[in-house]
């Protein structure tokens, strides 16, 4: 099988099925006036300042939305609710409206299942950190208690 | 559990760690695109999913509340790892949470 690539309406180039991991393809496979055994691509030449503009606003964007968050769960009480706030998407609803524009809404329903694994993945981080810091606790009541034991026993 | 909201709180927090919080973020977020772009959605929605909130509260957390029970002169790193335990244990719900919601 044989790949032909299109930019702007011209034939680019055209080679074997081994050549396709060397070519970064930006566009799913659109159908064309040519023979079976071609897939016709066609690509998009982003220039640099447009990619440039997409990562500033995303920069932007990402920014703005963990402060939000943070702060939103900074003004919350009891900090168990404001925990919630903590494993908001921040990230992800930031760029979800960019890369919708960029790569189509396949590639944003195949991140979202991604993202499934990664809640559980944050979850799990998170159990462990409670766990841990109950760990440090303890030590820490354990060795005020002693202290405590240490005082009474030296006055009484 | 009543919960409240103490806009108060806000102040509580230096200018500084507001900027932290938007650096690390914005970075993350163009962290996270590259990676998609590179490796593709399957990988990229892993670390789309990168909690930049999370680290950076329960660390302020402690700090916060460790800070105002000196203040009062009192010992305050129980209460502090304990306020962060509770925002650890929030943050579990809260991905449970984003998993359902999600799928």
């Amino acid at each position: 099988m044989h790949v032909t690539v299109f930019c702007k309406g011209r034939k680019l180039m055209k080679f074997g099925i081994a050549k396709i991991r060397e070519v970064v393809l930006r566009r799913s496979a659109e159908s064309a006036e040519l023979t079976p055994q071609d897939k016709a691509i066609s690509c998009r030449m982003i220039p640099q300042g447009a990619t440039m503009l997409e990562y500033g606003l995303r920069f932007l964007a990402g920014g703005i939305a963990v402060s939000a968050f943070a702060a939103l769960g900074d003004s919350l009480r009891p900090k168990s609710f404001a925990g919630l706030f903590g494993a908001a998407p921040s990230i992800a609803l930031a760029t979800l409206l960019i890369t919708l524009s960029q790569k189509g809404a396949p590639f944003v329903a195949m991140e979202g299942r991604s993202m499934i694994v990664g809640a559980f993945a944050l979850a799990v981080y998170s159990w462990t950190v409670v766990r841990i810091a109950q760990e440090i606790l303890a030590v820490i009541v354990g060795r005020d208690n002693s202290s405590s034991h240490c005082l009474v026993r030296c006055c009484g | 559990m009543i919960v409240q909201f103490k806009p108060s709180a806000l102040g509580q927090t230096r200018w500084y760690e507001y900027l932290v919080r938007f650096v690390l973020g914005g970075a993350m977020t163009v962290v996270a695109g590259l990676i998609a772009a590179r490796f593709g959605p399957v990988i990229g929605g892993l670390f789309s999913r990168l909690s930049a909130i999370f680290p950076a509260s329960a660390t302020l957390i402690e700090k916060h509340v460790r800070e105002r029970k000196e203040k009062a002169g009192l010992p305050g790193a129980r209460r502090g790892k304990e306020a962060a335990a509770l925002d650890a244990a929030g943050a579990v719900l809260g991905s449970f949470g984003l998993a359902l919601s999600v799928s």
